[in-house]
């Protein structure tokens, strides 16, 4: 009793390397059709310093190691590739995603076998966006991009180098069947860029990050653009915060009542008339029919902007708001009716664990987020506070940004600990923004008070244990923070 | 208003419109035909699986249609199932087999997924052998063979 190749193949996508690995070794049909699985992605990224890990009762314990002492090592640039050459060889064809190590004294020698690639990844580590933009070989890449011209996706993120045009000029000269572009629209020329557009009919998703906002509106989108934006799904746009003062939504408005698009996604709109009103961006939400809006970065959401009459709107993104409070959601609900989709950060478990303690009820965050999930199909929780984890799509614990939100969180990390409910599956702390994090939490951590507080709170892993009984792993990626996590861990 | 389905053994199944619209085929041939007493022939469904499909559909009546997913982690996870469905899938494998079978052939995409998740739930984090014992495989490298691909493997296991 057997199953199909392709079903075979859906079930692996679920698996680990480790598990494809394994997958292989089982008998002859069976490496027929996992041989593929095994080599469809590669990371060529060097590994992460090994992470410690530790159990106790059956729980795995991850601690990521912390930037605090990367020696310089990390310069090195002869680092050995974690695939040997022979393999590439022997399989490279099968590789259809890459995560090109940077740098990767290989790439040219790659280029010509990985020919079937259909997704270049290229993302720097954060915080070491010189060392690795300097030594990235760009002339490697290039001819990956010219091995490759039916590749569907290119992503390329953080990417601030004077290389950089240069090979988005290789991009539009090979590249004939993308549909995913994410790159740093800035580094495009003008006529690099509609050549991508003319060339890729089928591109469909293309995001400008930081800078595409600049580019666009000090220069009227050229007849040119108009013409190959209504095939692109969405759109994308996070202004930087000098952009952002050009914002010009009326602009913007005409642009996209010539086009059509079912998904824009907008960031850091903090942007308001004279009257302190988020005019443009609310005008833009009853514009725009059947399209599927985000938006982000509100600053202050009043209750008027609010409690106006949304039908349009399918999608939101509440994160970037102050002063959000948490009966609020029934007003963005109600005034939302068609909003099938929810991202927020904003959740103030101050007022949570108040409630929680005046009215004796238990884990009021519980019923905010239900009440939510209810109505709304996809609600995702952005928050060093998330809750939930297994029923609401909460992949991350984000650690904020500010010394002073970080002391927040440190007593809203206590104050989990009496949502024993609730059953998390994996906590991660992502280190954001490493470069300005770094300098102010070391400051807050010298400040003491996190570690000697959790010494005397007894804050330690066994109270997660006992909290989150089905707890299979936390990890934590912040400077000093894992030590606080793993003390009490030993077995 | 009632749609009646007949499986391979000719059993017939009267569900509600909205249970049966859950498969994409028969959404699309309902549509395709028209409003009709006729039954709806699914030739390649036995009526133990098929009350297991209808069992499923009957339970997710009400779910949303699946938003397609547009986060950059395309990583995805098995550990995901609702409870309920963990206990559905809690069937023996030739079954679970069949189950999938089904799921694919009558477009149901949550059902195709639980229960490949549940397959890649049996095979995570088992040795080889342990994954032959699970499915009853023999093997059929010869040592050479496999010590080859073990040292292929090397890479993949440190990572």
């Amino acid at each position: 009793m057997f199953l199909p190749s392709e079903i075979w193949l859906h079930v692996a996508q679920y698996f680990s390397l480790e598990d494809k690995a394994a997958s292989v070794l089982v008998c002859k049909s069976w490496n027929e059709i996992f041989i593929s699985e095994l080599y469809k992605s590669i990371d060529l990224r060097p590994k992460e310093k090994n992470p410690k890990e530790t159990t106790q009762q059956g729980y795995t314990f991850v601690t990521l190691p912390t930037n605090d002492n990367h020696s310089d090592n990390d310069n090195d640039t002869s680092h050995q590739l974690p695939l040997p050459m022979a393999l590439i060889r022997k399989y490279g064809h099968l590789v259809r995603e890459l995560y090109p190590c940077v740098p990767c004294p290989y790439l040219c020698e790659l280029a010509p076998i990985i020919n079937g690639l259909l997704c270049l990844h290229l993302e720097s580590p954060s915080g070491k966006k010189d060392v690795v933009y300097n030594s990235l070989d760009w002339e490697g890449l290039s001819q990956v991009l010219i091995g490759n011209p039916l590749i569907r996706s290119i992503s390329i993120r953080r990417l601030n180098h004077k290389g950089a045009p240069k090979l988005f000029h290789q991009v539009a000269k090979h590249c004939l069947q993308l549909e995913v572009l994410c790159v740093i629209f800035s580094f495009f020329r003008h006529e690099d860029m509609v050549r991508v557009l003319k060339k890729n009919q089928s591109l469909s998703k293309f995001a400008f990050t930081n800078g595409g906002w600049f580019y666009y509106f000090h220069t009227p989108p050229s007849e040119e653009w108009r013409e190959s934006i209504p095939r692109l799904g969405g759109l994308a746009i996070a202004p930087t915060e000098d952009d952002l003062l050009a914002l010009d939504f009326d602009e913007l408005r005409k642009l996209l009542r010539t086009i059509q698009i079912s998904r824009l996604v907008i960031r850091n709109v903090s942007h308001r008339d004279d009257e302190g009103e988020l005019t443009g961006i609310l005008h833009l939400w009853q514009d725009l029919t059947d399209v599927h809006l985000m938006c982000s970065g509100f600053g202050y959401l009043s209750i008027n902007a609010l409690s106006r009459h949304f039908d349009h709107l399918r999608a939101l993104n509440l994160s970037g708001s102050h002063n959000f409070l948490n009966w609020m959601y029934e007003i963005v609900l109600a005034a939302c009716p068609r909003l099938i989709e929810l991202h927020t950060s904003l959740l103030d478990m101050d007022a949570l664990f108040e409630e929680e303690r005046h009215e004796g009820k238990e884990a009021a965050v519980v019923t905010v987020m239900k009440r939510l999930q209810m109505k709304v199909d996809n609600v995702s929780v952005h928050n060093w506070a998330c809750v939930g984890l297994q029923t609401f799509r909460v992949a991350s614990l984000v650690w904020p940004k500010t010394a002073e939100r970080r002391k927040r969180a440190a007593s809203h990390l206590l104050a989990l600990k009496y949502l024993k409910h609730l059953q998390f599956e994996e906590v991660s702390v992502v280190r954001k923004n490493s470069d300005t994090a770094e300098s102010d939490s070391q400051l807050y951590w010298k400040e003491g008070d996190f570690n000697r507080w959790q010494l005397e709170e007894g804050i330690d892993t066994k109270w997660m244990i006992k909290a989150w009984p089905n707890l299979q792993s936390f990890r934590m990626m912040t400077p000093s923070f894992h030590s606080v996590v793993v003390q009490g861990v030993d077995n | 208003m009632p749609v009646t389905l007949t499986s391979l053994d000719n059993q017939e199944f009267k569900v509600d419109k909205e249970v049966a619209e859950r498969s994409i085929l028969i959404k699309n041939m309902i549509e395709d035909v028209g409003e009709s007493d006729a039954p709806i022939p699914l030739p390649n469904v036995s009526a133990a699986v098929l009350t297991k499909v209808i069992e499923y559909c009957e339970h997710h009546r009400n779910d949303p249609v699946q938003v397609q997913d547009e986060t950059d982690d395309p990583r995805k996870r098995s550990n995901d199932i609702e409870e309920w469905d963990m206990k559905f899938m809690q069937v023996d494998q030739e079954m679970l087999f069949e189950i999938i079978l089904a799921a694919n052939y009558l477009d149901i995409k949550p059902l195709l997924d639980v229960g490949c998740k549940t397959v890649a739930n049996i095979i995570k984090g088992k040795t080889p052998e342990e994954i032959r014992k699970a499915f009853n495989i023999v093997n059929d490298f010869t040592p050479e063979e496999e010590a080859q691909i073990k040292k292929e493997n090397e890479w993949a296991e440190d990572r």
